[in-house]
């Protein structure tokens, strides 16, 4: 097919029939990196394969075509939504060692914004509103910052140590009659299982705080443990993650939220439980206008379904058994200040070896392995790593795949760093100039 | 087990690079048992929910949603894998195709408010209506917003979960009881006001003709007039540029998007220039690569919560961009002169339909509210027992 011209990017004024726009965005299409097509190691972003029998049921005519408004009604096909619904809840719950999950929030960080707000409702109704600090890692994603604060709290940031894990010492001097509570991610952004969880909740527990946990990496542990069984409290899950909902390009994705035994009243609502529809007693209100992302929903539980509980464990640790894989077959050109340890589902590496010998940095790596066919993965993320590399090769790619992925980033170590800044040359374009989009922003055409 | 490509060997051979057992690589973790549950086959899967199978085929809306009429080829094109299975256009040299379809997606969002910026969507209608206030309250420095009473009560819900955590108060303007359209005289103004919220059409379905002198008079106090807009309506009602709007947001379900039991549906938010560095979200700007040709990339970055943390505009860091592109797609099919086409006659359709049964005296869009419990139980107890209907097609 012959490539686009740039008058060919630019959305036309105005189309003349539904054939030329069929033709412009099957085109655009092709112009897209997809897990359907490539592999896609996108560190925190587990992209694994999307199994289509999901995206089939969210097509059904008896989903598609249900008004939000009718769902609490008593035709069949209501009626079947909520029990997947329902038992969804059930399944999430079993998973994530909770008591009840509200399927409302849309995404991670709106699954976030939903527990930041459970949490606050939860000391104000014990008259204890002085609590108005929320502890956070310097390794977390931003969003649980960003969340914190737009549910009212104060952000106090808690240093990594040196192994990677949150600092107790540092954790220790933070804590005080003004702990709100705690967000973490387990195993955190760097890839490890922090290792000394039960410790860090019962800290907090007893400073009258509770923990948040962030599902973004569920994916390595659900089935195995569960952040129920390391003393969370409240945590929501990104089924978009764990689940196989597919990213449609950044969205939509579904992010629940869950609470232990004694919260669940304070969950936003609706709550779907037994094939009913329940309004908590103390909800913290609505958090979206109808019943959540159902659509992502069902995929999750077809997803759940089709695995099985036996599956949801073997998913899980070829996730780890994968990214640990990788990690031994790269940490000698590679190398960070975690990777001689076992990793988790996604493995921290860096670009700094290579960038001080030969001048090649991560954002070249990402380049280059655009260029041999494989989506790069995230890069300078988490900051605590310079150069960071940050790889989830996830529990659906196949062994020679993995070792084609191996095989490349060895072979783009070799590179001379005057034919490394040419990639990619095989794509529509290259090199797009950032600094001037964001200099002189043109937002449409 | 069928998406796992690995057998016992493939195992074996990874741990044994790995020089380890696959149990040491779980020793940090504490074990937590969960309910055994078999896996179903596929076909066993969809069984459970034959019911689904069976369409509704109800074609009413209510509440700015409803079972409009989506073109085949919105289907066709968004359920293709390369959009479908794609992430965040974090790369733009391997995301152009999404890249260029959430800037066309602002560009036809832009030329719906006849505003100056867009974004690349929000969770739903009811969010973008938080999002549009905090930008106010920012913009502003003030902590008191005022809003319509009939805007739809499930958006009211959802902007007090939000509004009182940051300390954010929330009053209501009241309305015409005969007319259903909001008072134009606004009494609650105040140097506390951040904004006005306004819905037009209304959630009885009403025009609000006074929207340009409710949002005069609110700029003439440096509040920020928000207006939350039918993406339908526009075609034959002014636009929110018309009316005044400093910010405009909608649902945008009905582009394109099934109803799908509540979603997902589609945050549409636009603006005046001036609120670029407070928009939320992903925004797609276009600029040049290293051989000159015109490239879009994820730009204005510093805004967001992966740079700016705690400080950031929002916490928002998806975009519903596979909702986006079937907007795109609805309004690239149905084109302006299509659009304006179907927007008269669901207009004329819900007149003749509601004629001598409305119980509101005002100009309606395709919604309109009537006595009793027919259609959509509304929740205004000083009406008594009403409900909300609408025409889709």
């Amino acid at each position: 097919m012959k490539k686009f011209n740039e008058v060919e990017l630019e959305p036309p004024k105005f189309y003349r029939t539904e054939g030329e726009v069929v033709r412009r965005f099957t085109r655009l299409s092709t112009l897209n990196f997809s897990v359907d097509a490539n592999f896609y190691p996108l560190g925190s972003c587990t992209m694994k394969y999307n199994p289509k029998i999901c995206d089939f049921i969210s097509t059904l005519p008896g989903l598609r075509e249900l008004h939000p408004m009718r769902i609490g009604e008593d035709s069949a096909q209501a009626r079947t939504l909520r029990r997947i619904l329902s038992e969804l809840n059930e399944m999430l719950s079993d998973l994530c060692g909770f008591s009840s999950f509200s399927l409302s929030p849309a995404a991670g960080a709106h699954g976030e914004l939903s527990g930041c707000l459970i949490i606050r409702k939860y000391h104000a109704d014990r008259n204890d509103s002085i609590r108005n600090e929320m502890l956070i890692p310097d390794s977390a994603h931003g969003t649980n910052p960003a969340s914190a604060a737009i549910a009212g709290f104060k952000v106090v940031t808690i240093k990594s140590g040196p192994t990677g894990c949150v600092d107790i010492d540092d954790l220790k001097r933070h804590l005080s009659n003004r702990t709100a509570g705690m967000m973490m991610t387990n195993p955190n952004t760097l890839g490890l299982f922090e290792e000394r969880v039960l410790e860090i909740c019962e800290l907090v527990h007893s400073a009258g705080g509770l923990m948040y946990y962030d599902g973004a990496n569920l994916n390595a542990i659900v089935g195995v443990s569960s952040p129920g069984a390391m003393g969370f409290d409240v945590g929501h899950i990104n089924l978009h993650k764990t689940f196989a909902v597919p990213h449609g390009g950044g969205g939509p994705g579904a992010g629940p939220i869950g609470v232990r035994k004694g919260l669940e009243d304070l969950l936003p609502g609706p709550i779907f439980s037994g094939g009913k529809m329940i309004s908590p007693s103390r909800s913290i209100g609505k958090v979206i206008g109808f019943n959540g992302n159902v659509g992502a929903l069902v995929r999750a539980w077809a997803f759940i379904k089709t695995l099985g509980s036996e599956g949801v464990e073997r998913a899980s640790r070829d996730a780890v058994i994968a990214a640990n894989y990788v990690r031994v077959s790269l940490k000698d050109i590679y190398p960070s200040f975690v990777s001689e340890r076992f990793c988790a589902h996604e493995v921290l590496l860096s670009a700094e070896k290579l960038k001080r010998e030969k001048g090649i940095n991560a954002l070249m790596v990402a380049k280059a392995l655009i260029q041999m066919g494989f989506h790069p993965p995230t890069i300078y993320f988490p900051m605590l790593v310079h150069e960071a590399l940050l790889i989830e090769p996830t529990e659906t790619e196949n062994l020679e795949t993995l070792d084609e992925f191996i095989s490349a980033m060895r072979r783009i170590a070799e590179l001379s760093l005057e034919k490394i800044s040419k990639f990619p040359n095989n794509t529509i374009i290259r090199h797009p100039d950032e600094a001037r989009a964001a200099r002189n922003p043109v937002l449409k055409g | 087990m069928k998406y796992l490509p690995h057998d016992d060997f493939a195992r074996r051979k990874m741990l044994s690079a790995i020089g380890a057992s696959e149990e040491a690589l779980f020793s940090n973790l504490k074990k937590s048992p969960v309910k055994l549950f078999p896996a179903l086959s596929e076909s066993e899967t969809i069984d459970l929910i034959s019911d689904l199978q069976i369409p509704l085929q109800e074609m009413e809306s209510a509440f700015g949603v409803g079972n409009y009429f989506i073109p085949p080829a919105v289907d066709y094109i968004a359920s293709r894998g390369e959009f479908v299975t794609s992430y965040t256009p974090y790369q733009p040299e391997c995301s152009q195709g999404t890249l260029a379809a959430i800037y066309e997606f602002q560009t036809r969002i832009c030329e719906l408010t006849g505003l100056d910026i867009s974004n690349a969507g929000l969770y739903d209608g009811a969010t973008a209506v938080v999002e549009a206030i905090r930008m106010s309250c920012a913009e502003t420095n003030r902590k008191e917003i005022l809003v319509a009473r009939t805007v739809a009560p499930h958006i009211r819900r959802t902007i007090m979960t939000y509004a009182e955590p940051i300390g954010v108060t929330v009053k209501e303007i009241a309305f015409d009881h005969k007319s259903g359209m909001t008072l134009k005289k606004i009494e609650e103004l105040s140097d506390k006001t951040a904004c006005v919220v306004i819905s037009s059409p209304n959630v009885f379905g009403v025009i609000e003709e006074g929207i340009k002198d409710i949002f005069c008079a609110a700029q003439k106090n440096n509040s920020v007039a928000v207006q939350i807009f039918n993406p339908l309506a526009v075609s034959i009602f002014p636009t929110p540029f018309e009316s005044g709007a400093d910010i405009a947001v909608a649902e945008g379900q009905p582009l394109g998007i099934p109803l799908s039991g509540g979603g997902p549906f589609l945050g549409i938010i636009s603006a005046r220039n001036k609120f670029l560095r407070r928009m939320p979200g992903r925004i797609v700007g276009k600029t040049v690569d290293a051989d000159g040709k015109t490239s879009f990339v994820l730009t204005l970055q510093t805004r967001e919560q992966h740079i700016r943390r705690e400080k950031a505009t929002s916490n928002i860091c998806s975009n519903q961009s596979l909702m986006a592109l079937r907007a795109v797609l609805f309004l690239g099919i149905m084109g302006k002169t299509g659009l304006s086409e179907l927007a008269r006659n669901l207009k004329k359709k819900a007149e003749i339909e509601s004629n001598g049964k409305r119980i509101f005296s005002g100009e309606i869009f395709n919604e309109y509210v009537v006595r009793g419990k027919d259609g959509f139980i509304l929740d205004y107890p000083e009406f008594g027992e009403i409900s909300l209907k609408g025409v889709t097609r």
